[in-house]
């Protein structure tokens, strides 16, 4: 479904994304994992076409995503309507006055019947906990509000993959437990980033690991990979400090992340 | 010394092209920052248009409105006001493209904290920028329609607004708490 061919990307002389290559099949749940500035985002903004590779390619469905393709009005529907992202930062999805408007915006550009999308906003506000605020404005509301109003306005949609840039980041913990469950019930493609190990496990069972270099250094099974600590390291994911127990005191590798 | 020494031109440059009321002076001046821009002219070109557009569309068209209204004459007035603009925001471009701000205005602790809050402001704002442009072109499935640009636009507007607000209250918290000022 998705397949990257030796992508590199370069931003303000900064090389960002290295010979990337990998292949995402339908339905599977991949976490991007990499520390911050590792290109993560950067690797999400390329599928979803925001964003084009200088060297190497990036096909969806087999079809080559470049400017060009992407000028392609029907293609272009086709392509957001399918790919869908969710921005770690909310506030700059959202610019309805309302979160019924909010939500029910993609619909209204595909041209929807009112009925159809009334129908739909209800369903979706509900399922994501958002019903009680579909007349208010979107601006006020909490960040894990925001956050289920943007999902619900990319799910309305009914798209083939979600992306999602670093989800949990500004969650409380009782939020991001009810979006790991949520997630884990979509029936659809998804690519997670995240810098979190042990939320990495609750997101997908395949992990593509990104080092300080931005090249891939690990794709496969996620667990295997939290067990490999020289690739833990690599990868910059694991730390070293003083611990203390007691009265003793020691250094080892860990993580400190849930 | 060297950055300290052009932030003293760009100081008199600037105060020269504020008090001087001559067109030939303006183009003059103009075809000098010009040649000084060497290999870099047509970039500062276009973003000194770029950053006047705008606001020198307004004053000019709503001048022209008003002196032919009154029947007074507009042509000399508009021609220095947009030189001046011009070659004051080109000469601005032209010094940051050249110098260190930083090591020019580090003959200054005060003026140095405000440029490195100043600056890292500007990398906040530039990166939220990009994030909104890109989170509309990603939600995009065809051409907006206006109320939908009115409401991007404005929705930023009052977000960076807002957010502004917040950062510098915060700001001026983190600069008590450190001891900069008491009152």
């Amino acid at each position: 479904m998705i397949e990257l061919k030796n992508v590199y990307f370069k931003y303000n002389n900064n090389e960002l994304l290295k010979d990337i290559t990998f292949k995402v099949k339908e339905k599977e749940k991949v976490v991007l994992l990499g520390i911050n500035g590792s290109g993560k985002s950067t690797l999400l903004k390329i599928i979803n076409g925001l964003l084009f590779p200088q060297k190497g390619k990036y096909f969806y469905k087999g079809v080559e995503i470049n400017k060009k393709q992407l000028k392609n009005k029907e293609f272009n529907r086709k392509f957001r309507k399918e790919v869908v992202f969710l921005f770690q930062n909310p506030d700059s999805m959202i610019f309805n006055p309302t979160v019924y408007d909010e939500i029910a915006f993609g619909l209204r550009q595909l041209g929807d019947k009112k009925e159809d999308i009334d129908e739909k906003v209800k369903y979706w506000a509900d399922k994501l906990g958002v019903y009680k605020y579909l007349n208010e404005p979107p601006f006020n509301l909490s960040g894990g509000e925001k956050q289920k109003v943007c999902l619900a306005a990319l799910l309305i949609l009914e798209p083939e993959v979600l992306l999602l840039d670093e989800p949990t980041a500004n969650l409380d913990p009782k939020t991001t437990g009810w979006l790991i469950d949520f997630l884990y019930e979509l029936n659809l493609t998804t690519i997670i980033t995240t810098h979190n190990l042990s939320l990495s496990l609750e997101l997908g069972d395949r992990g593509l690991v990104l080092s300080e270099d931005h090249q891939i250094i690990y794709d496969g099974n996620l667990e295997e990979f939290i067990k490999d600590i020289e690739m833990l390291k690599k990868a910059g994911l694991v730390h070293i400090h003083r611990h203390r127990h007691g009265k003793l005191e020691h250094r080892h590798y860990h993580t400190h992340d849930f | 010394m060297k950055e300290k020494i052009l932030f003293a031109f760009y100081i008199i440059g600037v105060i020269f092209l504020t008090s001087i009321h001559n067109v030939y002076f303006f183009i003059g001046s103009i075809v000098i920052l010009f040649i000084l821009s060497g290999r870099q002219f047509s970039k500062i070109v276009k973003k000194t248009l770029k950053a006047i557009l705008i606001f020198n569309s307004f004053i000019t068209i709503s001048y022209i409105g008003y002196a032919i209204y009154k029947d007074i004459s507009w042509i000399d007035y508009i021609l220095l006001i947009n030189l001046r603009v011009f070659s004051i925001t080109f000469l601005t471009f032209l010094f940051i493209s050249k110098v260190n701000l930083f090591k020019a205005l580090s003959f200054s602790k005060t003026l140095s904290y405000i440029l490195v809050l100043s600056y890292t402001q500007i990398l906040t704002f530039k990166k939220y920028l990009e994030d909104f442009k890109f989170a509309l072109e990603s939600r995009l499935l065809n051409k907006p329609k206006l109320s939908d640009s009115y409401n991007f636009v404005s929705s930023m507007f009052f977000y960076f607004f807002n957010k502004s607000i917040n950062n510098s209250k915060e700001i001026s918290q983190g600069m008590k708490s450190r001891g900069f000022f008491n009152d």
